[in-house]
């Protein structure tokens, strides 16, 4: 389990590859929620007629996880950025890490091998921060939908071009997720299983 | 010759006159006492408040649906006595004696300016009268007017079917300069009652009623069409009708038809059309979404679920769908690759 000393250090490297407890309890939530809101929400969008799956219990719990799910994102904010073992750096700040921009350019760009072992992750950890921004806009578009009566709603759905096309952005960024969750799970199985039995078990990474 | 023997020379009731400016008191969630407010309005607005009617890119069915209704009706004697100075359709003059008139109510300013009909963005010269650009008409008639009323779909944002048309037609309010004057009363046609009570809103409190984003009236466009659906219990069972024949899918959920209803703001459920006959889905229609500033380029094909992107009408779950499929593939062969080529190793 982690002591302060660890964490301390952890910090001090600037290095997130050991994953804290929040960290790790944040991750199941938000994997439960978003498999349950995307299901419901495909649901809610493409309906079919059912004995099984009924409309008003697949609204009932798109609703529920909608809180689940935005507190769950918000306290993960508040921790990325005022938590003890805060992470804000490594994701707005990618390239002051272990990692390095210009080795990562190099793997992309010229396809040249990683040769140090987990240098070239400068845009894996950017990608995070277009997600957490998606999470963002997906929140708002989802309670302007939650709310079309609310009048501060009501004026971002009027810039966004009305609540159909609001719709249409919510469905696209739902699309947009699970491909995400494909390759994100493609990737960490296969790159990285330790960190994935580290993230979900707290097993220690012996890589 | 006394508002009520005007009413009794139309056969009209003073009973009737009575409802009437009671239903515009409910309407707009007034008190009881203001219906007397109302009619004294009225009665003075007979003598006086002219109206100028313009039609632009139209089909003169929002006129139809006004001046159709069960005859002679309330609607068609307010309007009627309310001295409509122009209109196109059912005006007697024509030529340059109508055009006459119209210019002298102009001059005299301060009257209720309703247009039906779209304005062309495109190009001026899609709508022409008399050989004018029909915006220089409505944008002189606007100038002076005490209110601009947009009448019907096209007249509002998003300008209606005119607006799904190469003429990129638009309602009033993205033309005037003082957008605070417009009221826009959006569903294809109009609705008289709405029209009605709106003019006579105006006439008693000098000024418009509570609007929305939009400039719609929220009384009668502030709540969900779907939230107030007969049909909601069918919806929140999953009961959706997929076969127009099936005799026991009759009052199902419309949804899978291309019901807009979700997405429509208006009081339909609660007030029925043709003094209270029925209303779209009532009559088994799914709603068209007419109230909305997306109608009818953003809703077409009406008659079809579908939340496609506006440009090229690609089907969103068809991308959505092209990019799992592509990131599981993807995911598959370049697994398959690096096991085959061995650059599994640390």
């Amino acid at each position: 389990m982690a002591n302060a000393k660890v964490i301390a250090k952890v910090i001090a490297a600037g290095n997130s590859e050991y994953i804290v407890v929040p960290r790790r309890i944040y991750h199941w939530i938000n994997l439960i929620s978003i498999a349950v809101l995307a299901f419901t929400g495909w649901y809610i969008h493409a309906p079919f007629a059912t004995d099984v799956l009924k409309m008003g219990m697949m609204q009932s719990l798109h609703f529920i996880f909608v809180w689940v799910f935005t507190i769950n994102f918000g306290l993960r904010l508040w921790f990325a950025f005022f938590g003890k073992a805060g992470d804000w750096k490594v994701y707005l700040k990618p390239w002051e890490n272990n990692d390095s921009l210009a080795w990562t350019l190099r793997h992309y760009l010229l396809f040249q091998p990683c040769l140090e072992k987990r240098k070239c992750r400068v845009l894996q950890r950017a990608s995070y921060v277009v997600i957490a921004l998606f999470y963002i806009v997906q929140i708002v578009s989802g309670f302007q939908l939650y709310w079309p009566d609310n009048q501060t709603l009501s004026l971002i759905t009027v810039v966004s071009g009305g609540l159909a096309m609001v719709r249409k952005v919510h469905l696209l960024l739902m699309w947009f997720f699970v491909s995400f969750a494909i390759l994100h799970t493609y990737i960490a199985v296969t790159y990285e299983f330790g960190l994935v039995k580290h993230m979900f078990f707290g097993v220690p990474n012996e890589e | 010759m006394g508002i009520l023997e005007e009413l009794a020379a139309k056969e009209i009731k003073r009973r009737d006159f009575v409802k009437l400016c009671t239903a515009v008191a409910a309407a707009f969630s007034l008190p009881a006492g203001f219906a007397q407010d109302i009619a004294l309005a009225t009665e003075k607005a007979m003598k006086k408040p002219p109206v100028v009617w313009l039609e632009g890119q139209d089909c003169a069915g929002c006129s139809e649906s006004l001046l159709s209704t069960i005859n002679p009706s309330i609607a068609e004697l307010v309007l009627d006595t309310l001295s409509i100075r122009y209109h196109e359709t059912i005006m007697a003059g024509s030529g340059s004696v109508a055009e006459r008139a119209l210019e002298d109510t102009i001059k005299e300013g301060g009257y209720v300016l309703v247009l039906e009909g779209s304005i062309p963005k495109a190009d001026d010269r899609f709508c022409m009268v008399g050989g004018r650009n029909f915006k220089d008409i409505f944008m002189e008639a606007a100038g002076k007017a005490a209110a601009i009323i947009g009448a019907g779909s096209c007249a509002t944002l998003g300008g209606g079917i005119p607006g799904a048309t190469p003429s990129q037609g638009r309602g009033a309010i993205e033309f005037v300069s003082d957008r605070s004057k417009v009221i826009n009363l959006p569903t294809c046609p109009v609705k008289p009652s709405r029209l009605v009570a709106t003019i006579m809103y105006f006439l008693t409190a000098g000024k418009a009623p509570a609007l929305d984003q939009y400039n719609r009236p929220t009384a009668f466009y502030g709540t969900l069409i779907h939230d107030n659906c007969p049909r909601r219990n069918h919806f929140e069972k999953s009961y959706f009708l997929t076969d127009w024949n099936d005799p026991k899918q009759k009052d199902y959920c419309l949804l899978l038809k291309g019901c807009k209803g979700p997405k429509t703001y208006a009081d339909c459920p609660q007030v029925w059309w043709n003094e209270g006959a029925n209303w779209c889905i009532g009559a088994g229609a799914p709603c068209a979404g007419c109230s909305q500033p997306e109608y009818y380029a953003g809703f077409t094909p009406l008659y079809a679920k579908q939340d496609t992107i506006d440009a090229g009408k690609i089907d969103i779950d068809t991308i959505g769908e092209v990019a799992v499929g592509v990131a599981a593939v993807g995911a598959v062969v370049h697994g398959a690759v690096r096991l085959v080529a061995g650059k599994d190793k640390k």
